[in-house]
């Protein structure tokens, strides 16, 4: 595999890093409030890997949707490479997404009428990438994650493993920040969870923060450096790992 | 996202969904095809009479006619007036009202079918005679290229052993090579001011009972043309008027002249105040007619143009007509009056009445090609005459064509707003179906901006091509419409005409509200895509 370039943003050594403060969703629904996000105080460097665990319901993945700037917080802040996402405009917020990060569900999440190259191309229609150039860059994408024979197939015609990282070629194509990955190995087996995990890795070498949900502690256990888990939307335990950094610094 | 992006996006969500989108855009193609096909029989039948008025030169013709003052106002309205004022006036004796009441009751039955009532209602500034020495100043105003008499003549034809009434009209040279005389079915213009020939028009043939389609035949026939002359001992009224002149001019202000048809009115009205000398007159003038004809010879069959109305069957050269006419009066009971108001006995013989002191009813211009008839009319009213013309009643007719296309338009509208209806039906549901798809775009960074544009897109590519569809269906509509006119048409005889039109404005309407509607409708289903939430879209199931 080929180095991942940093190449939009050179300050990303110095300013890449997250950190919320007192992070709350709550939900309202009649009498009751779901307390999904409790006041998170958490800080993750620059090219770390973090992988987050706790019960189902423990408030993962609303971590995870709140630091992408998909949902909104009931209190507390973020702060991403040191501004705050509260104070974004809404179109700030899109081009944060457009342009800073990637996101990676369990569920794959992918156009279903669209093929292999045109899901990675979708994910450039937003950061001002000229066309010819988003064909070559999915293109390119897609071969280093081993489908350059799959790349005018359709989701239906792909294996969930080879969706899953149809997802992440999606996800990285445009250079991200930080990925996001919900449960990125959720739906696959074994062998292909090895596989995603194998690239996480390699992209989390080659300078991209990785924050992983995942349910999987021998993944969460072989991935990251960093473990964080939850209950109640509230962090129980964040501690290091043995796993050998090969990240940015 | 670019232009070409969001298009590209807008065409790939439609061809996915094709038959989903084919009805919706079936909707609008129905909807724009009748708003086309409406308004294309509403630009065709204008285009059809600008066609038609440009062609016979109607746009370049103008009439004038004499003002109210000094003469007589021959609308029931004015004969009303006349009639208050005279018994305000001259304290009316038992006898006077009584022939009043006559003359009401005769007034109403012999109605002014003569008259042209149209452009009675133009004030003048001044007022002034229609002699000729009018006619010369006519013109002479700027942009009139000619100004002549509009005489009329009561004319009995006898033609290939039938006889029948009709009317004729003289006209110069100059005129004759108008458009209004030009349009020759057969044959052509006669040569000279002077010549022994006539030209008819396809009312004359269609009153001949000759088809139309055979007009060559008719060239260098024979026809007699007579007019009943009013012809009275010359020597006796002018005796009668040298005498009393002024109090027989008194009486001629007073008494109605289409009364005196009515032998009844009259032979009251002359026991009851007028002497036996004044009685024999008008029993004479009235009465007393003879017969003077001409023996022509067709040169040319030219359109009567507004199905013959335009120009009166018979045309004349000049002086065939001027014989005619002056050989004695025979015109209309306005022409009459309009001389006896001035002190005139028309039919006294051309010794006595030369050109100078006649006056006409009415005097056509022919105007310049493209002079607005807005200026020539402000200088024929500042000559103190009235106007008629046609660029004028056209300009009038035109916002008829107005009301009346957007009457049509309306209908089409409310099929539009139909078709706008199956627009916002069919979005919405498409965003239910791609709720996922939207939180996916926007966790790539879509902004609701774009997620808008791009829904709009969607909704205005399937109004564009609606649109599109509906014009070109229209199109066809209106084609078949008009093979299937044309084709009654032949069958029936009448001359053939063109229903509809589809102008290059009516193109660029008809496609701006298509897709107008279209972007408006997709305004709501646009708003509820941004609207979105990707975390709830995104959420594993
Ligand atoms: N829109 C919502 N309305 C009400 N409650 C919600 C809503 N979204 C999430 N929650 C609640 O917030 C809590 C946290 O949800 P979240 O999805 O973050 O859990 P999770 O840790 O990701 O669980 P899982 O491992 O099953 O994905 C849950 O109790 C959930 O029921
Ligand atoms: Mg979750």
């Amino acid at each position: 595999m080929t180095d991942s370039k940093p190449t939009k943003d050179s300050s990303i050594a110095d300013t890449a890093w997250i950190r919320t403060s007192k992070l709350s969703r709550h939900y309202v629904r009649g009498p009751q409030e779901v307390r999904a996000l409790d006041g998170v105080d958490l800080t993750i460097s620059h090219g770390e890997f973090v992988a987050v665990v706790g019960s189902s319901g423990s408030g993962k993945s609303t971590l995870l949707n709140l630091l992408a700037g998909l949902d909104t917080p009931t209190e507390g802040q973020i702060f991403i490479a040191g501004e705050e996402l509260n104070t974004f405009s809404r179109k700030r917020l899109s081009r944060y997404r457009a342009e800073q990060i990637g996101m990676v569900f369990q569920s794959f999440n992918l156009i279903s009428h669209k093929t292999a190259q045109e899901n990675v191309e979708t994910a450039l229609y937003f950061n001002e990438t000229p066309k010819s150039e988003r064909r070559k860059l999915s293109r390119e994408m897609l071969s280093r994650l081993g489908l350059a024979e799959r790349l005018d197939h359709h989701p239906a015609d792909l294996s969930g493993g080879e969706q899953q990282r149809v997802a992440l070629a999606r996800a990285l194509v445009k250079n991200p920040q930080i990925l996001f990955a919900d449960e990125p190995t959720g739906n696959l087996d074994r062998e292909n969870t090895a596989a995603i995990s194998a690239m996480l890795k390699s992209f989390n070498q080659n300078g991209v923060t990785v924050v992983m949900v995942t349910h999987d502690s021998e993944l969460a256990n072989t991935c990251a450096r960093r473990i964080i888990s939850m209950d109640y939307g509230k962090i129980v335990t964040d501690v290091a790992t043995d796993v050998d950094a090969g990240g940015a610094k | 996202m670019t232009i070409s992006d969001l298009l590209q996006n807008a065409a790939g969500n439609l061809w996915r969904m094709k038959l989903r989108a084919l009805l919706t855009v079936s909707g609008v193609v129905i909807a724009i095809a009748a708003f086309v096909a409406m308004l294309s029989f509403g630009a065709g039948m204008q285009e059809t009479i600008s066609d038609r008025f440009e062609q016979l030169g109607l746009f370049s013709t103008m009439y004038v006619y004499p003002t109210k003052d000094g003469q007589v106002d021959e609308t029931p309205m004015g004969r009303r007036e006349r009639r208050a004022q005279k018994e305000s006036d001259d304290g009316v004796t038992k006898s006077d009202s009584t022939s009043i009441d006559s003359e009401k009751t005769d007034s109403s039955q012999v109605d002014s079918s003569e008259v042209d009532s149209i452009a009675l209602d133009s004030l003048p500034t001044e007022s002034r005679l229609l002699d000729s020495a009018a006619v010369e100043l006519l013109g002479l105003i700027p942009g009139v290229n000619l100004a002549y008499p509009y005489e009329t003549l009561d004319i009995t034809v006898t033609f290939a052993d039938s006889t029948f009434e009709s009317q004729a009209r003289a006209a110069p040279m100059l005129a004759i090579k108008t458009k209004l005389f030009s349009q020759f079915k057969a044959g052509k213009a006669f040569e000279s001011d002077s010549s022994q020939s006539v030209m008819v028009t396809d009312r004359f043939l269609r009153n001949a009972g000759i088809d139309l389609d055979s007009s060559e035949i008719v060239i260098g026939e024979t026809i007699i043309v007579s007019v009943d002359i009013i012809s009275i001992d010359s020597a006796l009224t002018r005796a009668l008027f040298n005498k009393d002149l002024d109090s027989v001019k008194e009486h001629f202000k007073d008494v109605h002249f289409d009364s005196l048809l009515n032998s009844d009115y009259r032979s009251r009205l002359i026991s009851a105040e007028l002497g036996g000398a004044f009685s024999r007159f008008i029993d004479g003038y009235l009465s007393s007619r003879v017969q003077i004809a001409e023996t022509l010879t067709i040169v040319g069959v030219i359109e009567g143009g507004m199905s013959g109305n335009l120009v009166k069957p018979v045309v004349l050269p000049l002086e065939i007509g001027k014989h005619l006419s002056e050989a004695g009066f025979s015109g209309s009971k306005q022409d009459l009056f309009t001389s006896l108001a001035s002190g005139r006995i028309p039919g006294l013989g051309s010794s006595e009445s030369n050109d100078s002191s006649q006056q006409y009813s009415r005097v056509t211009l022919d105007l310049d090609q493209g002079t607005p008839y807005e200026s020539i009319k402000d200088s024929v009213e500042a000559l103190g005459f009235r106007t008629f013309s046609f660029a004028e009643e056209f300009t009038e007719l035109q916002s008829i064509f107005l009301f009346f296309n957007m009457a049509l338009g309306m209908i089409g509208l409310i099929a539009l707003v139909t078709a706008g209806l199956g627009i916002v039906n069919t979005m919405v549901m498409s965003i239910l179906e791609r709720r996922r798809e939207i939180g996916v775009l926007k966790s790539l960074g879509a902004d609701d901006s774009d997620i808008k544009l791009m829904y709009l897109f969607e909704s205005g590519m399937i109004g564009s091509v609606g649109a599109l569809g509906g014009i070109m269906v229209g199109w066809l509509i209106t084609r078949g419409a008009s093979l299937i006119a044309a084709w009654y048409m032949r069958s029936k005889d009448i001359p053939e005409m063109e229903f509809f039109s589809l102008p290059p404005w009516l193109v660029l309407i008809a496609f701006g509200i298509g897709l107008t509607i279209s972007v408006l409708a997709g305004l709501y289903p646009a708003a509820r895509a941004a609207k979105v939430d990707p975390v709830q879209a995104l959420r594993n199931d």
